[in-house]
């Protein structure tokens, strides 16, 4: 009898799957590895020269891509956080309900479902200053001094796009939370409780190291989503006023629009390096930290 | 042993794929100009045409004439609409790799050389609709003389502030004429003071497109006689950007306009689609822009009334024009480029034109279109302007070449109306960005 002929499944089954992978996203990878010293544009398709380095020189001292940079680690670790404190706070609260658990989630975690599309035209809907619903609330509460052009101010902006991402994602970390919370024993806070542990020490010593896998997931999905933002960004500001809000999808999104190929898919490797080495690890970092039942 | 085969296998699979990789990108498709076998009108019938073009150039009015095409010719047009921002990356790789449509729309004849429609498109000369062109000198090709595409227009693009009448007058300014740039401030601050719930100036700046107009319209008229000369230098790299007073003066002056409190507060957010609407209503009483806006805002608010005038850049009345109109192209590689032809013909035929015209009156490419009436303040500066001879072409088609990074020039000029940077940074910005892309597209002196 052969060796594969005892497995339940064999290996040869996996072989479409894996030409469709090395097609589809290998030899992409590499050719855009390989695209990425060179000049490639669009006027010269067929012509591309090998230029080394020049095209990753030119991006760092580019101060529109260090700003993309800069703006795509803020976004990245700001909505990450927030995510996580609010997710955490309401999976907690979420957990120890009796009534409308079902129907609080649900609200939460409505965000997460919605296309990204109608999101933008909402929240545009709302921070906008003609006659937008934040500015007539702040107005109505006596706040009007505070009202302003949300989206076409600077300085507000890219907070604008990140408090719309923040309130996407915080249901659906809390749905992951609440998953990991509902899977610690019950028996062990009601051991520490007979021990004396007060509501603290039992969240800081049972619940947060029992919660560890669900932090894995969270923070990976969230810190790599984070810095592949693309859709946020351009259907709330388009990476404007000016380039304010510009991220690295957005700028790679622009420099290829241009033509200028070479140049946006050396940028899309840096991403990718990027992505690649803080999503390995931050998910290393998390796991040594994760404690078995 | 079996280690050292499997790393020389993966070693020689990346080899192999970064070989195929790099000859796969050479082997260009030749582009063939081969005769084509002709095609009359009624070859049409039971054919389906593919017709490229951008979300900004197609209307409404296409579907409509599409629908006229199959009744008459039995015909069927696939419109194909692309993203703005998308198209013409798309239309160079499509017309790069002959993957082409059967016609597809561009600015004509400005974008000519860019576009490389020598290379790449089918001469027109010989079509019956030439000979029908009302303003044929415009739009045959500069180097060669050719015509490569069928019109839509005769001009167009006509850069003028369009105001509401009532509001005007509501401040005691009837037929406003100002022959310096100072009376068109003074216009400005009768509007702010005499009536302040209304925006004097609008602005769109989230459109970089509308903002960048002051500039395409300003820098030719202040350079004047000059310009041609400019262009020319900064194409050949003579000379920069920053060394030219006229780029920073006009768009110092557009910065005012915004630190003098003459413009809507959102201006930043504010987008052109809300234009219409505040010219029409008067909640703006005046706006920058191109005659397309005019033409929306009196279909949507029939009872507007709208006048024009042209601000007068370091105080010369000169009407700042496009130096192009839409033009539809036929591709060479296309897979029926007889028929394409024989689409053209039937698309500049008055029943189609007309259509078009009907609901939005211009001025139409053949002379037996007709192009309806006209908005009485588009009419006017055409007859006062582009009649007299006394208007000058934009900045932006005249730099074609550079086309492509225009839209970070206007981000850029976004940037100075924020306050980010100074008008003398944005061009010190652009040039750098400038020398680089040309660099990068091969162009000698650079």
């Amino acid at each position: 009898m052969s060796k594969n002929s005892k497995k339940f499944y064999p290996n040869y089954l996996t072989y479409p799957a894996i030409v469709l992978f090395l097609v589809f996203f290998g030899i992409p990878i590499i050719a855009g590895f390989v695209m990425s010293f060179t000049d490639w544009n669009i006027n010269r398709l067929y012509e591309p020269k090998w230029i080394g380095f020049k095209n990753f020189q030119y991006l760092f001292r580019d101060e529109y891509f260090l700003l993309a940079l800069k703006n795509t680690v803020q976004f990245a670790v700001i909505t990450t956080l927030f995510i996580i404190v609010i997710g955490l706070i309401l999976a907690l609260i979420l957990n120890s309900m009796v009534f409308w658990k079902s129907t609080f989630r649900t609200i939460f975690y409505l965000p997460a479902v919605l296309s990204l599309i109608v999101i933008g035209i909402v929240f545009t809907s709302i921070l906008k200053m003609d006659q937008g619903v934040f500015n007539q609330f702040l107005t109505f509460i006596g706040l009007g001094n505070l009202a302003k052009d949300w989206l076409g101010n600077p300085d507000t902006a890219f907070d604008s796009v990140i408090v719309m991402q923040i309130w996407k994602w915080s249901g659906f970390a809390m749905a992951i939370f609440l998953a990991g919370l509902q899977g610690i024993p019950k028996e062990y806070m009601e051991a520490a409780k007979i021990d004396g542990a007060n509501a603290w020490q039992r969240l800081k010593n049972i619940t947060f190291p029992l919660l560890a896998p669900a932090f894995t997931v969270v923070v990976t999905m969230n810190v790599i989503g984070g810095f592949k933002v693309f859709e946020q960004v351009y259907v709330l500001t388009g990476g404007g006023p000016g380039n304010s809000t510009q991220v690295l999808g957005t700028y790679i999104y622009k420099e290829f629009s241009k033509g200028l190929l070479g140049r946006s898919t050396a940028m899309g490797l840096i991403l990718f390096v990027l992505i690649s080495v803080i999503g390995v690890l931050v998910n290393k970092g998390l796991k040594k930290r994760e404690v078995n039942l | 042993m079996k280690r050292k085969l499997v790393k020389s296998l993966i070693a020689g699979g990346i080899v192999t794929t970064m070989v195929l990789t790099m000859a796969g990108c050479g082997t260009q498709k030749e582009t063939s100009k081969e005769p084509v076998a002709a095609a009359t009108v009624e070859d049409l019938k039971g054919k389906k045409i593919s017709f490229l073009t951008s979300q900004g150039k197609f209307f409404e009015e296409y579907n409509t004439m599409a629908a006229a095409m199959k009744e008459k010719y039995g015909c069927e047009v696939e419109f194909q609409v692309v993203p703005d921002n998308e198209y013409y990356s798309l239309l160079k790789v499509k017309l790069s790799t002959a993957e082409v449509p059967d016609v597809f729309e561009y600015n004509y004849p400005t974008h000519n050389e860019e576009l490389g429609v020598a290379k790449y498109c089918e001469d027109l000369s010989d079509q019956p609709w030439v000979e029908k062109l009302i303003n044929p000198d415009l739009v045959k090709d500069k180097e060669d003389g050719k015509h490569y595409a069928l019109p839509k227009e005769s001009s167009s693009t006509y850069m003028a502030v369009y105001y509401n009448k009532d509001v005007l007058s509501s401040c005691g300014i009837e037929d406003p004429h100002p022959t310096t740039y100072q009376e068109f401030i003074d216009i400005l601050d009768t509007v702010k003071a005499k009536a302040p719930d209304v925006t004097p100036l609008y602005m769109t700046n989230a459109d970089t497109w509308t903002t960048q107009i002051f500039m395409t319209a300003g820098v030719p008229v202040t350079l004047g006689d000059n310009a041609s000369n400019v262009y020319d230098s900064i194409l050949k790299n003579e000379t920069k950007f920053t060394d030219v007073p006229a780029f920073t003066d006009v768009l110092s002056d557009y910065v005012d306009l915004i630190n003098g409190g003459y413009v809507n507060e959102d201006h930043l957010s504010a987008g052109y689609d809300t234009a219409a609407e505040k010219l029409g209503t008067g909640q703006a009483a005046m706006y920058l822009t191109i005659e397309g806006c005019v033409v929306d805002a009196l279909t949507k608010y029939p009872n507007a009334n709208l006048g024009s005038f042209v601000i007068p850049f370091n105080d010369v009345d000169m009407l700042p024009t496009g130096a192009y109109v839409q033009g539809l192209f036929v591709p060479s590689e296309g897979k029926q480029v007889g028929i394409a032809k024989a689409f053209l013909e039937a698309w500049s035929s008055p029943e189609i034109q007309n259509i078009y015209y009907k609901t939005k009156p211009g001025f139409p490419a053949l002379n037996d279109t007709d192009g309806g009436e006209s908005a009485e303040c588009i009419q006017s500066l055409v007859d006062e302007y582009i009649a007299t001879g006394n208007y000058t072409y934009e900045l932006n088609d005249q730099m074609a070449l550079a086309s492509a990074i225009w839209p970070d020039l206007w981000n850029y000029y976004v940037e100075a109306a924020s306050g980010v940077k100074t008008p003398e940074e944005v061009f010190e910005t652009f040039q750098k960005q400038y020398v680089d892309y040309m660099q990068q597209q091969g162009i000698e002196g650079f």
